[in-house]
């Protein structure tokens, strides 16, 4: 009685994409895909996520996992997000990546904005320490870095189809140095209740505060959003 | 009224992209005048006729000077570092970047500074300034090119260097599948492999200019270790610093430009195939 009880009052997402797209170092398109899990009860809300490489230099399929664990607050009559997460990237054979943020994002009737900081620490994995003998230099740590995102919708957030323009050098598996930004552009269709369809188009830049902004690559996802219960 | 309040930032915005000061040209924040593959082929272009240098010396130990970001402007840090290389029999001296502002101007007062071939042989590398103002013409047209490689031949063995252009924060996948392509098939027969380049891979300390992205940051130095580069030398943040990482060293050298309080350049020592270096501040 106890669990139905609890059952009504949570709420259960899986969402799935596709990405497929190219940069100047992927030797070629590449094609990702990600599931991601979240369960929310009341203000919490617990979100794990795993990234699948389907085509790509890196040797590992399973190539990423994330955990986030985010709870709403208000502040007057302002409605927040606080979010802590980690995240574990396997991004070569030889080199994989953890980091992990805070962040606060908040959203208007058509502006959405995230702020917040990560730490990145990069290894060497034991293939690279074995197979090139090394016992020196094998993990680096990277100060602060500062993550944004600022993100217009042409509808009001909750409108049935809506489409707009993001800022940010943030995505899920990813998070650029806060001087490399990133340009998305999304369009997302509710077909029933629990079902959203959404697709996004991404411009990657390259030495935008170099002041000499060159393209570093690109990408299209196309994803669905299922809402369990 | 409503709409006149909606453009005024977005003219704000365009007025901002078409100034320019005599340091920044803030049209970069969305575009370059030539991207990294377009300066790339013009590179190899060059190399094509221009074949790439090879230094014989008489003996196992040699030194090479190294300077950044000499943001030429005024000369007497410049002609100081080449004098001192001269006067310590350096083989040659690399320039990684920044050298100008980017003005033709500068470009004039810089290569009226260099010294004669004959008196030494110097390599530069183009750095974001340098191209700031449409200067990557004149880059091109005073040295060529900004992709290349040089060997220097001990009779104990023969070292590979090379120079690669970041000045865009990117390679560009020409320039990135070349690099690869040379340390798959060339760096196997050399006895050690030192890059130059002006962006820093790593990012030492906290700063407001570019590095490359973090994609490009892992291919890179998974290609590093993968084909035991030794060293990567870089300029870019203007403070020296050093790290090592997969057993490569990767070292930011101090900016050589005039007026800097901790102006300084570094001295890249080979002893009979050992690698060591030193960083020296100007007096």
């Amino acid at each position: 009685m106890l669990f139905v009880a609890q059952m009504i009052d949570a709420q259960l997402n899986i969402e799935a994409h596709n990405d497929l797209g190219r940069n100047n170092v992927s030797e070629g398109m590449f094609i990702k895909s990600a599931v991601t899990t979240s369960y929310r009860k009341g203000n919490t809300c617990l979100v794990y996520a795993n990234q699948f490489d389907l085509k790509s230099h890196n040797p590992h399929f399973f190539s990423g996992a994330k955990v986030r664990l985010t709870r709403a607050f208000q502040i007057k009559t302002k409605a927040l997000e606080a979010n802590a997460f980690y995240m574990y990237n396997l991004l070569s054979r030889l080199i994989h990546e953890a980091n992990w943020g805070v962040t606060i994002n908040t959203e208007s009737q058509h502006f959405s904005y995230l702020l917040g900081t990560n730490f990145r620490t990069s290894h060497l994995t034991k293939v690279a320490t074995e197979n090139y003998e090394l016992d020196v230099g094998t993990k680096l740590r990277e100060k602060w870095n500062l993550m944004y995102r600022i993100a217009y919708s042409l509808k009001p957030n909750n409108n049935k189809w809506n489409t707009g323009v993001a800022l940010t050098n943030v995505d899920h598996f990813l998070i650029n140095q806060d001087t490399n930004p990133m340009l998305a552009l999304h369009a997302r269709y509710r077909l029933n209740f629990p079902l959203t369809l959404y697709t996004e188009a991404w411009y990657k830049t390259a030495g935008v505060f170099n002041i000499s902004a060159d393209s570093f690559g690109f990408f299209f996802r196309t994803g669905l959003q299922w809402e369990l219960f | 009224m409503g709409t006149i309040l909606n453009i005024r930032p977005l003219a704000g915005l365009l007025i901002l992209a078409c100034s320019s000061c005599d340091i920044f040209e803030f049209r970069g924040f969305f575009l370059s005048y030539e991207n990294a593959n377009e300066r790339f082929t013009q590179s190899m272009a060059w190399n094509n006729i221009n074949p790439y240098k090879e230094i014989t010396t008489g003996q196992d130990n040699y030194l090479i000077y190294v300077m950044a970001d000499s943001h030429t402007g005024t000369t007497y840090n410049l002609n100081y570092f080449f004098r001192n290389a001269i006067e310590n029999n350096a083989v040659s001296a690399v320039m990684v970047g920044d050298l100008t502002t980017g003005h033709a101007v500068d470009y004039k007062v810089f290569y009226d500074a260099l010294p004669d071939r004959d008196e030494l042989l110097t390599f530069p590398v183009a750095g974001n300034h340098d191209i700031y103002f449409d200067g990557w013409k004149q880059f091109h047209s005073l040295f060529g090119t900004s992709t290349y490689l040089f060997y220097v031949k001990t009779p104990e063995g023969t070292d590979l260097f090379i120079c690669l252009d970041t000045a865009g924060g990117t390679l560009g996948d020409l320039q990135y599948n070349w690099l690869s392509k040379i340390l798959k098939t060339q760096r196997p027969d050399y006895r050690r492999c030192i890059i130059f380049t002006h962006n820093n891979i790593l990012q030492f300390r906290k700063i407001a200019t570019t590095t490359p992205n973090p994609e490009e940051l892992y291919a890179l130095k998974e290609l590093f270790i993968e084909h035991r580069v030794d060293m990567v030398i870089t300029g870019h943040d203007h403070q020296k610093d050093y790290r090592e990482f997969g057993g490569t060293k990767y070292i930011s050298l101090d900016a050589l430009v005039d007026g800097y309080k901790f102006a300084g350049f570094m001295k890249l020592m080979v002893n009979d195939g050992n690698l060591s270096f030193e960083h020296f501040n100007l007096p």
